[in-house]
């Protein structure tokens, strides 16, 4: 298993090596109200980073500009070497409403084969991929059922296993687990360190739990202020792998609670 | 007819709901909702439904042979008498037949018409808003007023009928199908774009399922008009049908035969229901409204 040390830790200025995201000058307004502004940063291949800060601080927009599913309005994404007008091939989003995200009228393979189909794949192979994207999320079982008759938390596995099977270089998540109750949500963030340590995938996590964000991170992104900025890209030196118990437990893990805490805090 | 956007099971019947527990054959091992006790409570609504039934013939005999003696009202086992002799003729099933095809023709016309107009008021909002005055005048016309104009057009006619009901049955058509359009998740269309789906996909995975419970309530509504306009034009043009034969009976003051005419068409009423009701838990055993287990 690779450890969390050996990844990328990117450099003091929040640039990565080996970026496969650069964000430059991003700002957006709505109307006169300034939301984003001045965000220069860069994901590092193979990184997990949190994306944190309060609620109604930008998060969503940020995610929304970072996706493409949003034009910002100033700056610039550049995704793989290409600047992203739309959302990108090899970029696949995990949304928070998992219940409005899957298809109800399509059964849980079905939904995770779809992008395949679009994207050309024939039978076989969209099949295997799909099952192997289940099969990662431990949802083996439950190829036949519908989302509804599955529970929060097993949907927005689902959901993962959709973005897993559309074979990113970034899966990017928005509060993917802030509508299932506390233990299914340390279980999902087990299975995403697990599923990342497996796949090797970027991922860019939105959240608004500085907990989450300190326990899942290599670095941490905390956005303040208003119009909403970097306050700081935080490299998370905790060991891997991370554990929920024994990680957080650890002095450094409160230390480094604390800081993202009274960064997001400080006007 | 409602002319308010309505979701399936909004419309349907208590009956309905109760009725649509079966449908979780489609994911063998699905959770299931245990419904304890489920039996006895089904068989005492039947035996008061069917006592309900009693009460009604057992007053409708009591009428017929007190106030109604005196213009020939029938009693109950008169006019079953007078059914089953009726069912033994040929002229009363093609009757029958006549104005059901009357009526399916009418309705694949309303649909044939009403969800493309529908869907090209619903795809733009100010389409939308402007034909809205439009389309509630419409509805609220009554079609038989427009009776002795298209009897003058077509004469006594299946065209007549099929005019009428395409004019009445039309409008709840095109306001689900155009409500229907403004129903699609922006949810579903953030994750159409963010996988790629081809357009063909999008409207085959996520456009028309999204759409399809609204269209079928129109339809539904637009059913149960069609076979009313079918019979009401026989009856008031004078084409053949069972609405013809009924006014037939009624001129020679025939009130048995009206009354198992009448019948004939109230049953046809409720077996359209049916239809309706086993095609929504058949085709929409997804939705909220059908679907058995899972609360979201």
């Amino acid at each position: 298993m690779k450890t969390q040390t050996t990844l990328n830790k990117g450099k003091p200025d929040g640039g990565a090596s080996d970026p496969v995201m650069r964000i430059r000058g991003l700002g957006h307004s709505y109307g006169e109200r300034r939301v984003l502004e001045g965000l220069d940063f860069e994901v590092g291949r193979g990184e997990l980073m949190c994306v944190v800060g309060p609620s109604g601080v930008g998060k969503t927009t940020l995610l929304e500009c970072l996706t493409g599913l949003r034009r910002p309005g100033e700056g610039e994404v550049v995704f793989d070497g290409q600047r992203i007008e739309a959302p990108p091939r090899g970029l696949a989003i995990v949304f928070q409403d998992y219940s409005r995200s899957l298809m109800p009228w399509l059964s849980v393979l079905d939904n995770v084969v779809l992008p395949l189909r679009s994207a050309g794949l024939d039978k076989a192979e969209r099949e295997r991929t799909a099952l192997e994207a289940l099969a990662e999320v431990g949802l083996s079982d439950f190829t036949g059922h519908y989302p509804w008759q599955l529970s929060g938390g097993m949907q927005q596995r689902v959901a993962i296993a959709r973005a897993l099977a559309y074979r990113p270089a970034v899966v990017v998540m928005d509060e993917p687990f802030a509508s299932v109750d506390a233990q299914t949500r340390a279980d999902l963030e087990d299975l995403l360190l697990r599923v990342r340590d497996h796949l090797g995938i970027t991922v860019l996590l939105v959240t608004h739990d500085i907990d989450e964000a300190v326990y899942l991170s290599d670095r941490v992104l905390a956005l303040g202020g208003k119009p909403a900025g970097i306050r700081e890209l935080l490299t998370v030196d905790l060991p891997a792998p991370r554990e929920q118990v024994s990680t957080k437990a650890l002095p450094r893990f409160a230390e480094l609670r604390s800081q993202v805490y009274r960064l997001i805090r400080d006007v | 007819m409602t002319g308010a956007k309505t979701e399936p099971g909004v419309t349907g019947t208590k009956t309905e709901r109760e009725v649509t527990g079966t449908k979780a054959g489609r994911a063998p091992t699905g959770p299931k909702t245990a419904r304890s006790g489920a039996v006895p409570t089904g068989v005492r609504r039947l035996v008061n439904r069917l006592l309900a039934i009693l009460v009604a013939l057992v007053v409708w005999h009591l009428f017929a042979l007190g106030p109604g003696a005196s213009s020939d009202f029938p009693t109950p086992p008169a006019s079953f008498r007078t059914a089953v002799d009726l069912a033994g003729t040929g002229a009363y099933w093609s009757n029958i037949a006549t104005s059901v095809e009357t009526a399916l023709l009418g309705l694949a016309l309303a649909v044939l018409v009403g969800v493309p107009v529908g869907l090209l008021i619903g795809a733009d909002e100010h389409a939308r808003r402007s034909t809205q005055l439009l389309l509630d005048f419409g509805r609220t016309v009554p079609a038989i007023a427009l009776l002795p104009l298209f009897l003058l057009l077509f004469g006594a006619t299946r065209e007549l009928g099929l005019v009428l009901i395409l004019v009445s049955a039309v409008w709840p058509v095109i306001i689900q199908t155009s409500y229907a359009v403004g129903e699609i998740s922006p949810q579903l269309r953030r994750v159409g774009r963010a996988y790629h789906l081809t357009r063909w996909h999008l409207l085959r995975y996520l456009i028309a399922p999204s759409m399809f419970p609204f269209v079928f309530v129109g339809l539904r509504i637009a059913a149960t008009l069609s076979l009313l306009m079918a019979i009401s034009s026989e009856f008031l043009g004078g084409s053949d049908g069972l609405g013809y034969v009924l006014l037939q009976a009624m001129q020679i003051n025939d009130t048995g035969r009206a009354f198992v005419y009448s019948f004939t068409a109230a049953f046809l009423g409720l077996l359209l229901n049916l239809v309706f009701v086993l095609l929504q838990r058949r085709v929409l055993w997804w939705h909220p409204s059908v679907r058995k287990g899972g609360a979201a």
